[in-house]
């Protein structure tokens, strides 16, 4: 019974999964590649983030995005991913694509963004 | 988490330069049987920083400049806020707390359509003598550098 639950629950996780190979807003140095959408719903990488979008962020989004974070690493536990050396995989780290964000993203919003600083207010990104 | 500010930088010609700094930094750690946020931040001017990083000037898009085309239209497709700073709290309702979610800790106000929830404690840690007060006929929620108020 209990595997019958552990195979249905990965078999949902995986529908969920997305392949971060296909994600060019950001990066990372890993073989181990996927992530639930739900999580990778939760990551702004690319944004640019104005003060009212990061306060609405960090005051609204981070434990969602710490219980969403625990059914990725719960589904790479159940369904046994391991790193190169054979270990169990129990983290991955992101980071912004520089490329994406310096070339494409904030060039569409450069003037504002140099307003937005010249008034005073502050202009972040997720890296 | 970590994030970082764009700041300008003033060059010879006496034009602008973007340039980026540090920024906040969160984390949770799991200690005495729970998860507890650790937020760290680091503040330059906005201008002429004096410790900066300069972004890349040759980008790499490695052949996938159209797939890089198309998720720009999606990231140009959402609400587009930076424009919209200046009286954006006198402009809009606040969001009642008990419709965000079940671990409201911040009451700094009576009013359900003045309380404001968080999932950390963060707000008070940089609250205005004046705005963050429960007494202030105009109850604000403090953050770093900006207050969310019900005017």
């Amino acid at each position: 019974m209990a595997q019958t639950i552990c195979e249905e629950f990965i078999r949902e996780l995986a529908l969920n999964l997305v392949n971060l190979r296909n994600q060019i807003q950001l990066t990372y140095w890993s073989e181990q590649h996927f992530i639930t959408q739900e999580l990778l719903d939760l990551i702004p990488f690319g944004e640019i983030l104005s003060d009212i979008r990061f306060y609405s962020y960090v005051d609204y989004s981070l434990d969602e995005l710490v219980s969403k974070a625990n059914s990725t690493l719960l589904y790479w536990r159940l369904s046994g991913v391991t790193q190169y050396d054979g270990t169990s995989v129990d983290q991955l780290s992101l980071f912004h694509n520089e490329t994406f964000l310096w070339h494409y993203s904030a060039p569409s919003y450069w003037e504002e963004i140099r307003s937005q600083l010249q008034s005073g207010h502050r202009v972040r990104f997720l890296s | 988490m970590e994030f970082n500010e764009i700041r300008l930088q003033t060059n010879f010609n006496d034009n602008f330069q973007f340039i980026y700094t540090d920024s906040n930094t969160y984390q949770y750690k799991f200690a005495n049987l729970r998860w507890q946020p650790i937020r760290t931040i680091l503040s330059f001017p906005l201008i002429n920083p004096p410790t900066f990083s300069l972004p890349i000037t040759v980008p790499n898009a490695l052949g996938r400049e159209t797939e890089y085309q198309a998720y720009l239209a999606q990231v140009q497709n959402l609400p587009n806020n930076i424009h919209i700073q200046d009286h954006y709290w006198d402009s809009v309702d606040s969001t009642p707390a008990n419709t965000l979610g079940p671990t409201r800790v911040n009451t700094l106000s009576t009013g359900s359509d003045t309380d404001y929830w968080t999932p950390t404690n963060f707000q008070f840690t940089s609250p205005t003598p004046e705005s963050g007060s429960t007494n202030s006929a105009h109850p604000c929620a403090c953050g770093t550098d900006i207050c969310y108020c019900d005017t």
